[in-house]
């Protein structure tokens, strides 16, 4: 679940990698406009013969949240914002989490999946952070501290890897975790669009508030 | 003779003096649940019981939130705090946390049994046959955002079956995650931590409350020097029941110095000596004491409730001095033996229709009214001792000559009824109150909601309703219990209970709940669940999801499932220490017995009708079963109070007959009436401490009506100057009460202060009746 809130704050470019110094590669989004996207998603599981793509389109309304569209293998709507998480498969919804929900679940996906722990300003803490590039073409490598790795339980530090790159936007996120799972993320045909946001939009994130 | 018993009366009193010195000495245990005045009613000695310890047990938790807007300070503030807290030992930390550790143990505890535990969205899907839909819900969430489920899970259940499980687990305080070790939360910038425990002491003990204080309010204090920006809520009875004793005790002393000084200004300007007034502060003092150390006596514990009506008995013993030096003012009377014969008919009467008033409150059922009856009892009889058998022996004054203006002035209500000139004003104003009283009495409601009576300060209130925003629930004192044969049998009787509990929060009428079952399903249940997983699910599409997934046909033997049931024996007996599951200790009480704590329950009653259906579910709500004995004995209370009239006219009929008697009952029923009226017009909601206090109303009022009726014409002015004074008094001590925070304390002022206004008003009106029979020796009075 932390994994949906990191990758929610990259990509609306935040300076949430918890530096300044790696925050001047990335311009934060004006409250009010809206970042359109494109992506791809490879799962690359272990024991899986094959990895799980899925693609499909984002949009990043500052201040308001982010709808996360798969478009193929099917159809699939998560939209998320401040009251929580709702996902909709073929115009059934399937999940519903309201935020209040969300730390103990949060908390239960680390166990379950174990994305990474600790909150994202102690990122620095857990992570050797790495930038290079300039500010049109940057990159960013996490890996975990030393004495994180040392650590007996895997469990406690899942990610063995985390490589971020982008220009203007985010670009990619590579995530590497220590059983060999992987998941990469291209971020393509990335704008900002001055205009509002569609009805259609507009009520799927307010409809994801109400309950 | 009568010097032999004023000696001997002296002895008793400087033996009640020592025994109360002894007591106090020897260290005074007051007693402040406002609760334990009334009985505990309930339906068997073994309900009785657990009803009892549960309440008790919820009555003992306390929960603070420390909040910084720096996290870190939070939680320094937080350490220090719980530190102290723990040396003390006044309290259990509890810790429902969870964190990494019992995460983990939760899942192993659980994944096992993955084949026999369904959230009720899958579990309803599937009983629908509506297997595919929980076959795309995964794969939705495998593809998705939020694809979190790492490969040896996807592997081990394809369809996510767990994760909805645990997902939708009602975890208590699932608001709040761990963070360094503290159960967190953020809320407008602030961060706040949750310290949680069970007090070791009685919350409703003051010296308990004394110790907690003494440790908590220091640290907080030092604490705030250091951050200013910290803050910390409270919540938990002993706040509310330190809050509640606070106020009593402060009131005692403010409404109690007030109505001394008022009293004593008042004695002094009307008779400029000192000796009337240090007379009756001294039989106000023997009165209190006698009844203070009498009462330690009979009860093992008394109520601070009862000191605060003790100060109200000031109002009362002082009636009978104030009478007797009243006399002063009558020239015709210098002799103190004289005096005393003078009024002895009008006290001896008063005395008995009071102490008839006050013996009816010991028939009210309840324990600390007793302790109040008798507290009266004892004092007023003590103080009524004090002016026969010593203010003639004390008293040292001539008559007094400066009364004229005040003598005059005193008359005015006795003017007021009889002199022609004032008969249309009498009849406008009798007309015009009585159109007004209608009113009064048509808007008059009952209202016995205990809950009204909890005059909490709004900071207190303040402090629940952050606290409640913040974590999303607040320890409430309403719950159920599930009684089975066994553990299996009370869980099927809970998940029986679950739909009718989800219907009853779609409507609104509850928040939430906790069962063991939403945890721990029945073995049955667990059964059904496998046999729905692997027929409607497993059979017709697990080769075609495995296939979706790209996931070989056969998964790895190592996290084969378990084929029994998870047992509750198996999550219980884990390590104390590492419970996956702590709370679900709290929930099971014994073998087959459970408790279900409710949230936010509305109608109580209309949860019952809806479980009524399922046996052994039994629904407590402590807060309405005292609601309903307070209407109880509202309605008891105003038997009383017939009761006590018809004890009086007894002795009213034998002393003036029948017409006599009525007039002298007159006008403390109207007094009675009317502030009844008052209480209607006012729009407040009529308790059982307004009847309470129409009962002292009618017996003051009986006093003064008969003061009233003793009185020869000449000493009218003398007799309503002596009625003026008590009356005066009385309000200074009882309707002062108006002014308490209390609630209850201030329905009964209330009453006391618009009810003796009224007696005081008609008392003139009883001077009509005739005396019939005499009491013993003394003559018609004056």
């Amino acid at each position: 679940m932390k994994q949906w809130v990191v990758l929610c704050l990259l990509c609306m470019l935040g300076v949430t990698t918890a530096s300044a110094d790696d925050a001047q590669f990335v311009t934060p989004l004006k409250p009010g406009s809206v970042l359109r996207g494109h992506f791809t998603q490879e799962r690359s599981l272990q024991g899986f013969q094959a990895p799980l793509k899925s693609e499909g389109s984002f949009v990043v309304a500052e201040g308001k949240g982010v709808i996360w569209k798969v478009e193929r293998p099917f159809a699939t709507t998560t939209v998320i914002t401040p009251a929580g998480l709702v996902q909709n498969a073929q115009g059934t919804e399937t999940l519903r989490l309201p935020a209040s929900r969300i730390p103990f679940i949060a908390k239960l996906y680390d166990m379950l999946s174990g994305t990474m722990t600790g909150e994202l300003s102690g990122l620095k803490q857990q992570f050797d952070v790495k930038t290079a590039g300039t500010a049109g073409d940057w990159s960013l490598q996490l890996t975990p501290k030393s004495d994180q790795t040392e650590s007996s339980d895997p469990q406690n530090m899942p990610i063995r890897q985390l490589d971020i790159a982008g220009g203007q936007y985010v670009t990619s996120v590579d995530i590497q975790r220590q059983n060999g799972d992987r998941d990469l993320l291209t971020f393509t045909d990335q704008a900002i669009d001055a205009a509002a946001l569609s009805a259609d939009e507009q009520a799927l994130l307010t409809g994801a508030k109400s309950e | 003779m009568r010097r032999l018993l004023a000696a001997g009366w002296l002895i008793v009193l400087i033996l009640l003096a020592v025994h109360l010195v002894w007591r106090v000495m020897t260290g005074v245990n007051f007693s402040t649940d406002f609760l334990a005045l009334l009985p505990r009613e309930a339906d068997t000695p073994l309900m009785e019981r657990i009803n009892k310890d549960v309440t008790d047990h919820f009555a003992r938790r306390m929960v603070l939130l420390v909040g910084d807007r720096d996290p870190a300070k939070a939680r320094a503030a937080a350490r220090e705090i719980g530190d102290r807290l723990d040396q003390s030992n006044l309290l259990t930390v509890t810790s429902n946390a969870y964190g990494g550790e019992r995460l983990k143990q939760l899942g192993a505890l659980y994944f096992p049994y993955r084949r026999n535990l369904l959230s009720d969205q899958d579990r309803n899907l599937l009983l629908a046959g509506r297997g595919e839909d929980v076959a795309r819900n995964a794969l939705a969430q495998i593809y998705g955002f939020a694809a979190v489920a790492d490969s040896r899970l996807i592997a081990s259940d394809p369809f996510l079956l767990l994760q909805s499980y645990l997902t939708h687990l009602p975890v208590p305080l699932s608001r709040l995650s761990l963070q360094d070790g503290f159960l967190t939360t953020q809320d407008n910038g602030v961060t706040w931590i949750l310290l949680g425990g069970t007090i070791k002491g009685a919350p409703f003990a003051l010296d308990f409350q004394k110790q907690l204080f003494a440790v908590l309010d220091p640290a907080i204090a030092q604490l705030q020097q250091q951050s200013p920006d910290l803050q910390v809520r409270r919540l938990g009875a002993v706040f509310f029941a330190a809050a509640g004793s606070q106020i009593a005790l402060q009131e005692t002393s403010t409404l109690g110095t007030l109505s001394t000084i008022g009293s004593a200004l008042l004695l002094l300007l009307v008779f400029r000596r000192l000796a009337p007034l240090w007379q009756n502060l001294l039989v106000i003092g023997i009165g209190a004491g006698a009844a203070l150390s009498l009462s330690m006596l009979l009860f093992e514990q008394l109520h601070v409730a009862v000191l605060l009506f003790g100060v109200s008995l000031i109002g009362i013993a002082v009636d009978y001095g104030m009478y007797y030096y009243s006399c002063l003012f009558d020239p015709a009377l210098s002799d103190p033996r004289q005096r005393l014969r003078s009024i002895s008919a009008g006290i001896g009467l008063g005395y008995i229709t009071t102490v008839l008033g006050y013996a009816v409150l010991i028939l009210a059922p309840f324990p600390g009214l007793r302790q109040v009856a008798i507290f009266s009892l004892i004092g007023l009889s003590a103080a009524f001792i004090s002016v026969v058998l010593w203010f003639p022996i004390l008293d040292r004054n001539a008559p007094l000559r400066h009364g004229h203006m005040l003598l005059q002035a005193a008359t005015v209500p006795w003017d007021f009824w009889e002199r022609p000139l004032w008969r249309r004003w009498r009849y406008g104003l009798i007309t015009g109150f009585a159109l007004i009283g209608l009113v009064g009495l048509w808007r008059l409601q009952a209202d016995d909601d205990v809950r009204h009576l909890q005059s909490l300060s709004g900071d207190i209130l303040q402090q629940q309703a952050d606290i409640q925003r913040i974590i999303g629930t607040v320890n409430s004192n309403q719950f159920m219990l599930v009684q089975g044969d066994n553990d299996e049998e009370a869980l099927q009787r809970e998940e029986a209970l679950a739909p009718i509990l989800a219907q009853q929060i779609k409507d609104h009428n509850l928040t939430g709940y906790q069962t063991v079952a939403a945890f721990l399903p029945s073995t049955k249940r667990q059964r059904e669940n496998r046999a729905l997983i692997s027929e409607k699910l497993e059979q017709p599409y697990l080769a075609q999801q495995r296939q979706q997934l790209g996931l070989p046909a056969q998964s790895a033997d190592q996290d084969a499932p378990a084929d029994d049931a998870l047992s509750l024996q198996q999550a219980l007996s884990a390590d104390p220490a590492n419970q996956p599951l702590p709370f679900l200790r709290e929930l099971v009480l014994s073998p087959g017995l459970h408790l279900v704590p409710l949230d936010g329950l509305n109608d109580p009653a209309a949860l019952r009708a809806a479980v009524a259906g399922i046996p052994g579910v039994h629904v407590i709500d402590p807060t309405g079963d005292y609601t309903a004995l307070f209407g109880k004995y509202r309605h008891r209370a105003i038997w009383l109070i017939g009761l006590s009239i018809a004890l009086m006219m007894v002795v009213l009929i034998w002393r003036y007959g029948w017409q006599g008697a009525v007039r002298v009952k007159a006008p403390s029923v109207t007094a009675i009436i009317g502030a009844t009226a008052c209480i209607g017009l006012l729009g407040q909601g009529f308790t059982f401490f307004h009847v309470m206090a129409l009962i002292l109303v009618q017996s003051i009022g009986v006093d003064y009506a008969v003061f009233c009726a003793e009185c020869a014409h000449d000493k009218r002015p003398i007799t309503m100057l002596g009625i003026w004074l008590s009356a005066l008094c009385t309000i200074l001590s009882f309707g002062l009460l108006a002014f308490s925070q209390v609630t209850a304390v201030h329905a009964f002022g209330l009453t006391m202060l618009v009810g003796i206004v009224f007696a005081f008003l008609l008392a003139p009106l009883a001077g009509g009746a005739k005396v019939k029979r005499r009491l013993g020796s003394a003559g018609p009075a004056c």
